[in-house]
């Protein structure tokens, strides 16, 4: 029984989803025709995502926010072009990664400036010792770091895969790449990730 | 080391990075609201869909350059891959942004370099005064490097100070966590700390009017800064500007002179270097450069009345950058006469630039003795000087080759009256009371947000009214919360009408008021693709089920689960009401 639930859950899953894609290329048609709100809906429909992927690929950093306006303003400008081969959403995690590849080269440039580790405060056991939640804020903030290491096109690929859970098809879908290129990234960025880790621990704090 | 400890390891590793990443993903709603108006301003302007060509941006900055350099606000903005330095001249005050969020004035002598100019803005200031007031406001913040100290600022008007022998800083409201080796000290309202002292001590009152003085500068650049912030980048932003490597303004008159003469060739590229002086120059009028020769620039401020301090010309090339750029404060009559009379009969020439670059700054023109004074120590002299302006020669040709005026004999005039404080505008407010927040002061923030509401016009009433019913639900003021609610309710097209309904609803049920199951009903039939729907969902599958069990919460359930499948809230009402009849 409980399968048949699932089963009838992933189906009515399905339908919305389709609803929801439906929704958008209406909204599309109705911002092209003019109608002011549209666009609006459409925000509405996906900011909370573009903003949860830009958060997955760069971390809780500040400028998310500055990023996810980008997005929608170059969606907008994208939209009057959409020909509707791909999915809006598809279309806005595209420019979302893009955007994040792009901040991340361009933070590669500039010189490092420590990071604000209270961030961190939060995801830290709040009943352990003062020790323990200072060794484990540590341990984040290392990770972090040695993220940020690694190149955009390895990171994105490792996060959409570790963080998001997606499959190697669906970030080639989302980077434009192949999956045996998808797959290679992850692998790259993961023994990149581990040695970097290995590597700061080593080194004395 | 053995495949399984590997793999375990990495396992480990994924799962930090899931922590660290996954971290807050969730957008609160003014967040969303705020990003939407942005968004909403900008695909709105026609202008902003065809965004400006680079070259026409690039053009617009170097005019902005040339009108700093009208204005003889010298700045070196010397590029490299990956800072921008901004040098000020001796005698000289560049008003303008640092980053997105910060509107600043830097007086000369001084040297600063801007290391990030994102919402996280960072710069080090090496020498001289810097005055700024950060727009404060989630993940914005402001760290300056001086000296021996590191300042960090969430929003907040301060000054900070570095010449040989310390580093200041002075805070005029709002607070600043100042790190010194290995200790962290707040600097808060009207304390000043220096390097050379061990606790913050009270302002002296000559920063204190410096401060209070800029504030008013800060305060009118505002909102042009704000409405136009789309079509010219902050300074330190990713658009190349020509260097000016002109350290002094003696230099600057001495190479401004050639650069004259050939002022048919105009050359708006990126400059980098030295050699860029000519092209920087050569796009500026005439006026402006005669303007450029006369080194009087000094802190804008009321004293800065002294516009009829300047010769005619200069002040006509002022004028027109004030009026376009950053308006200069106009105290009393007594600098009024100059300055018309110099506009009526020698008027400026199109100061094209600072029309097309609002951020770029300005200054206005004053006596060089009191210049020097202003940037030889935190605090000039107050505006007693502003009672002996020195007097404009009569012709604009005197002002091309006159002579300095240091040299031009005093012209007493009757003293400026005081002029009267203006009152804080609405962003000035919100941001007050969003400094307040940030400081736990609540009290502090409903004053502020009260008074935007007393304001006519009703700017940023709606997020006024949304922050005072979120302080009042904090409160668990319900009744309060919801009559903020309701005024939101009636104002049309704001952003915050969703959130503001949301809220209501939660409010509501918090309140165990009979109305909530109706109310987030309603809120999904006006809302069907909100943000919220999967958390609305939820507390309608909740209610109903308090009040008629698994078969009267079945419908909402199975929505629940058909819509949102993966969620923590679909497996709870899975397993709590196990099956559809």
């Amino acid at each position: 029984m409980i399968n048949a639930i699932a089963m009838l859950a992933a189906t009515v899953g399905a339908a919305e989803r389709r609803r929801v894609e439906d929704d958008d290329a209406v909204l599309v048609e109705r911002h092209r025709g003019g109608d002011p709100d549209a666009f609006a809906l459409i925000y509405r429909a996906h900011v909370d995502a573009v903003h949860r992927r830009l958060g997955r690929i760069l971390g809780p950093i500040p400028e998310r926010e500055d990023i996810t306006q980008e997005v929608f303003l170059a969606l907008h400008k994208a939209l009057p072009g959409f020909r509707g081969d791909a999915k809006v959403s598809t279309l806005l995690h595209r420019i979302a990664i893009n955007r994040a590849c792009e901040h991340l080269r361009v933070q590669a440039r500039r010189p490092a400036t420590p990071m604000d580790t209270t961030f961190f405060d939060a995801l830290v056991d709040g009943a352990g010792s003062p020790e323990r939640r200072t060794a484990e804020r540590q341990a984040l903030t290392r990770v972090f770091e040695c993220l940020a290491r690694i190149k955009p096109k390895k990171r994105v690929a490792f996060i959409l895969r570790v963080v998001d859970g997606l499959s190697f098809e669906e970030i080639a879908e989302l980077v434009d790449a192949t999956p045996e290129t998808v797959a290679k990234r992850v692998q790259h960025a993961q023994s990149e990730l581990d040695e970097l880790i290995a590597r700061a621990d080593r080194r004395p704090s | 080391m053995t495949d399984a400890l590997r793999t375990a390891r990495l396992e480990h590793q994924a799962d930090q990075v899931r922590t660290v990443m996954s971290a807050g993903d969730r957008l609160d709603d003014i967040t969303r609201a705020r990003m939407w108006s942005a968004i909403e301003d900008q695909v709105s302007t026609p202008a902003a869909a065809a965004r400006p060509a680079r070259w026409t941006r690039t053009a617009a900055i170097v005019l902005a350059a040339a009108a700093v350099a009208a204005t003889a606000m010298l700045v070196v903005r010397a590029r490299s891959a990956d800072t921008d330095q901004l040098v000020v001249a001796a005698d000289a005050t560049l008003t303008s942004r640092l980053g997105a969020h910060t509107r600043a004035a830097l007086v000369g002598p001084a040297h600063l370099e801007l290391l990030d100019t994102g919402a996280a803005t960072s710069v080090r200031l090496h020498r001289g005064t810097l005055l700024a007031d950060l727009d404060g406001g989630p993940g914005r913040s402001l760290r300056i490097e001086a000296g021996d100290l590191i300042a960090e600022v969430v929003g907040t008007l301060f000054a900070i100070e570095v010449n040989d022998q310390r580093a200041c800083v002075a805070v005029a409201h709002g607070r600043v966590r100042v790190t010194r080796g290995a200790s962290v000290q707040l600097v808060t309202d009207r304390q000043q700390l220096c390097s050379n002292d061990a606790a913050p001590h009270a302002i002296p009152a000559a920063t204190a009017d410096q401060l209070a003085r800029h504030a008013r500068v800060l305060a009118m650049s505002a909102p042009e800064n704000a409405s136009d912030s789309s079509s010219s980048p902050p300074l330190g932003a990713t658009a190349p500007v020509p260097a000016i490597d002109v350290p002094r303004a003696t230099d600057a008159v001495a190479r401004s002179a050639p650069a004259t003469s050939s002022a048919t060739a105009p050359s708006p590229g990126p400059g980098t270097g030295p050699g860029a002086i000519p092209s920087v120059i050569a796009t500026t009028p005439r006026t402006a450069i005669t303007a450029a020769s006369e080194p009087t620039i000094a802190l804008p401020g009321p004293r800065s009345s002294g516009t009829a301090t300047t010769p005619r010309t200069a002040t006509a090339a002022v004028a027109s950058t004030s009026t376009s750029a950053l308006p200069a404060p106009r105290p009393s009559g007594t600098a009024t006469t100059p300055r018309t009379a110099a506009a009526s009969s020698s008027p400026a020439p199109p100061a094209s630039g600072t029309a097309t670059a609002p951020h770029a700054g300005t200054a206005a023109a004053s006596d060089p003795e009191t210049a020097a004074d202003s940037s030889a120590v935190q605090a000039p002299p107050p505006s007693s000087s502003a009672t002996m302006p020195r007097t404009a020669p009569t012709t604009p040709s005197s002002s091309i080759a006159g002579p300095p005026s240091s040299q031009r004999e005093p012209t007493p005039v009757a003293p400026a009256a005081p002029r009267p404080l203006e009152p804080p505008s609405a962003e000035e407010l919100y941001r007050s009371a969003e400094a307040a927040l940030a400081v736990g002061d609540r009290a502090a923030a409903v004053r502020a947000l009260t008074r935007i509401l007393a304001l006519p016009g009703g700017s940023l009433a709606d997020q006024a009214l949304y922050e005072l019913a979120r302080i009042e639900y904090q409160r668990r003021a319900w009744t309060a919360a919801r009559k903020h609610l309701a005024a939101l309710a009636a104002i049309a097209s704001t952003p915050l009408a969703e959130p503001g309904r949301y809220l209501d609803c939660r409010i509501a049920v918090e309140a165990k008021a009979s109305d909530a199951e109706r109310c987030f009903a309603r809120y999904r039939a006006a809302y069907p693709r909100s943000p919220h729907d999967l958390d609305v969902l939820a507390v309608l599958v909740q209610l109903a089920h308090a009040r008629a069990g698994c078969d009267g919460a079945r419908a909402l359930r199975d929505e629940l689960i058909g819509r949102y499948p993966r969620t923590d809230h679909a497996a709870a009402w899975r397993s709590r009401c196990t099956e559809s009849p």
